[in-house]
């Protein structure tokens, strides 16, 4: 039961950050970019298919098809979001998050971003653990 | 682990690289496939040429030039004429050579380029008018996305941004740039 609304909570989540992206996927690839992580002619691809591995991963969740691969996925962005935003932090560079909008007026502060992200680690960790047979160590 | 797991992430990743095709072409918001993005990003303001006068189309820095640069539906039209534009030019720009003595260069231009296109006008940078000049032109044809990169030529090639040399699209190609 608690898993089942834990992968209701991160299917939200998830859903909610994709809709920002898709509907403005050269503002997220300039927030991309602006983290100086990726090589620049990876930015775009990468902008542009995130958003929809977020929504695919949300779906997982919501409709328990593929959800141990969602599950690894959402994990797996996760940790990565989680890192670029400690790298951009120790950089010291003042950029957006374009976590949850790509408005570039709102401003937010990238600890909070980081702080966010491993709150939802924390939600979502428990998902790979899950008893399902067959699953990741079973 | 799970092999299973593994091929269906990927089918996953597969899926959402699809879609994100598929919305990069119907979305008018979207970037590029390959974008061009400098080791430190550009964060100088526009410049202003001195005859600049109210009610002309905006003008954009060269860090604002890039983001439009990196966008899929944008065209960078130079108002130099074919010599300077065949030397170098922004790439995918088509030339619009203002001062041609051609008009029908002009007419074929405007009549070949839809009014809602996103166009950026540059010409060389701080000695040269002509972006201006075409960009009022347009304007006042009812174009009415179009904005001006005074800096130009110039601060584009200082910036080391892309470029590419000889006739890659005249005027009125609405080709991809």
């Amino acid at each position: 039961m608690l898993i089942l609304a834990l992968r209701i909570v991160m299917a939200g989540i998830f859903l909610w950050a994709a809709q920002s992206k898709i509907i403005d996927p050269s503002g997220f690839a300039k927030a991309v970019s602006n983290y100086h992580i990726l090589p620049g002619a990876l930015v775009n691809i990468f902008a542009l298919t995130l958003a929809w591995v977020e929504v695919f991963v949300a779906f997982g969740l919501l409709f328990g098809v593929w959800r141990h691969s969602s599950a690894l996925l959402l994990n797996l962005m996760l940790v990565v979001f989680t890192v670029a935003l400690l790298i951009a932090i120790s950089k010291g560079v003042d950029i957006d998050c374009g976590c949850f909008t790509q408005n570039p007026d709102v401003k937010s502060s990238l600890w909070e971003a980081f702080a966010r992200d491993l709150g939802f680690l924390a939600l979502a960790l428990p998902l790979l653990f899950t008893r399902a047979r067959g699953f990741l160590w079973g | 682990m799970n092999p299973k797991i593994i091929s269906q992430s990927l089918a996953i990743v597969f899926l959402a690289l699809v879609f994100g095709a598929a919305n990069k072409y119907a979305n008018p918001n979207s970037p590029k496939w390959i974008g061009y993005y400098p080791v430190s990003s550009l964060t100088d303001t526009a410049k202003i040429p001195e005859a600049a006068e109210e009610g002309d189309p905006p003008y954009i820095s060269v860090g604002e030039a890039l983001d439009f640069f990196n966008r899929e539906d944008v065209m960078f039209v130079d108002a130099r004429d074919e010599w300077d534009y065949e030397q170098g030019h922004i790439a995918g720009a088509v030339n619009m050579p203002y001062e041609s003595e051609d008009e029908s260069i002009l007419e074929d231009f405007l009549s070949n380029t839809p009014k809602d296109q996103l166009m950026i006008i540059y010409c060389n940078g701080a000695e040269c008018d002509l972006s201006l000049y075409l960009g009022r032109t347009l304007a006042a044809e009812g174009f009415d996305a179009v904005q001006i990169f005074f800096g130009g030529w110039s601060d584009w090639t200082l910036k080391d941004l892309p470029t590419q040399q000889s006739a890659a699209g005249g005027a009125g190609d609405n080709s991809e740039s």
